[in-house]
């Protein structure tokens, strides 16, 4: 078995792993967030198949990135409870 | 330029500048992350995240989907207003964005990571994977040696000898030690280019674990980068076979020690191809493999089932995907007659 050491040292490079993720997860959102408003400016009034395709693929990816960047914290913040009570 | 061409130019604009890349990069960290806490869970028995963090990545999988659907949208809407040409795909960039350092620093008060512990696992899990028994001296290195084989978790050799807490014995030379992973991915490429698998050893044991860790991250992107240009496409499923043909000697000639199923899961993601089904408990004498990835949404990431039921497969050692990741760059580096520099920022890039 691991010592409580190890785990520690485990769960820290974990978290340290997942905030790392969680940067480059608000990046990603910020990106999505100005293609969409770019694209809202720009296509404005179309009502081609494929614009509508677009849009809908950007704001379900909106939504999974921040189901996603919440599931992450949760992830953390278990992880920090089960380092606390070692 | 006429109005149509200028929509066309800033649709296509925005297209490029879809958060592919940092989806990549942001799954590639969570599922070292999560490979870690299935590591602790495994010693501790407790749910530690992994749970939310397998969410998490399945749920980056439905992003990564979701983006490539608006592209593919973007693209039919530039070819029905005339300009095929602005639809054509753009290049994989990811590869990039994963060698870029963390746009905003994470926070050292709440993540740094007390690498002493980890870094005696880190160690002996490359002496194993290198087949360079511990105690011995890298040529050249002026290392101490370290480690027994044989132990699969961290300390493992280091605390068979009640040194946990000591600094000596268990403890790598990290005089001279990158502290940033992109720039260890080129070291490593010197020693896998001239088959040195004692300075493999001594470049990866020199490191903290966080930092070889965090190979594992990085490499995937890499290698799919490195392996489009040595086939001369992008690389799928069909095209396992041959890349297992190319490559796999190489990397098991400097990794004697890794677990067979380490590398076809490796390549498989490389290929954003179903990863071959790992070996299970039974089959499998050494803690290894199970790494799960290579989902269907293309960024690779989904991690392994987060159950454990009897037939789960072996969590994969957090360091096998690293070391292994890093030497297949190294390996398809050579193939392509590159020097490591060419990794070291675009505007070396020929990409």
């Amino acid at each position: 078995l691991a010592s409580v050491a190890e785990l520690k040292a485990a769960i820290d490079a974990a978290i340290q792993q997942v905030s790392e993720g969680q940067t480059a997860l608000r990046a990603a959102s910020e990106k999505l967030t100005e293609a969409q408003q770019s694209l809202a400016a720009a296509l404005e009034g179309s009502g081609h198949e494929a614009v509508s395709a677009a849009h809908a693929g950007l704001s379900q990816a909106a939504t999974d990135l921040e189901e996603c960047l919440n599931a992450t914290l949760a992830a953390v913040e278990q992880a920090q409870s089960y380092a606390a009570t070692l | 330029m006429s109005l149509v061409e200028e929509l066309g130019a800033r649709v296509r604009g925005t297209a490029e500048e879809l958060p592919v890349g940092s989806v990549v990069v942001a799954a590639e960290r969570l599922r070292v992350g999560l490979e870690l806490l299935q590591w602790v869970r495994r010693e501790s028995v407790h749910e530690v995240g992994v749970v939310h963090l397998a969410n998490a990545i399945e749920q980056l999988e439905a992003v990564a989907l979701a983006v490539r659907t608006a592209q593919d949208g973007l693209a039919d809407y530039l070819r029905a207003i005339g300009m095929a040409y602005d639809a054509a795909p753009t290049p994989d960039r990811s590869w990039r964005e994963s060698l870029a350092p963390p746009a905003q620093p994470v926070s050292k008060s709440e993540t740094e990571v007390d690498a002493t512990p980890l870094g005696r696992w880190w160690s002996a899990r490359v002496d194993e994977l290198t087949g360079e028994p511990g105690g011995g001296t890298a040529p050249g290195r002026g290392e101490p040696g370290h480690g027994e084989p044989g132990h699969d978790g961290p300390g493992g050799a280091a605390r068979g000898r009640g040194e946990l807490g000591g600094a000596g014995h268990g403890e790598a030379d990290r005089r001279g030690a990158v502290t940033d992973p992109a720039e260890l991915l080129r070291r490593v490429a010197g020693p896998v280019r001239s088959a040195d698998r004692h300075g493999l050893r001594g470049e990866l044991r020199r490191v903290e674990a966080p930092v070889g860790l965090g190979l594992a991250a990085i490499t995937p992107p890499v290698a799919r980068h490195l392996v489009t240009d040595l086939l001369g496409h992008e690389p799928g499923a069909a095209d396992l076979p041959e890349l297992t043909k190319r490559c796999a000697p190489q990397v098991r000639n400097m990794l004697p020690g890794v677990p067979e199923h380490v590398l076809p899961a490796l390549l498989a993601r490389v290929c954003r191809a179903q990863p071959p089904q790992p070996a299970r408990r039974s089959e499998q004498p050494k803690p290894a493999p199970g790494r799960g990835s290579g989902g269907a949404g293309g960024t690779g990431a989904a991690g392994g089932s987060a159950g454990r039921s009897g037939g789960e497969p072996e969590p994969t050692h957090p360091t096998d995907p690293a070391v292994t990741g890093a030497v297949l760059v190294g390996v398809l580096l050579q193939k392509l007659g590159r020097d490591p520099d060419t990794l070291r920022g675009a505007e070396h890039v020929d990409g």
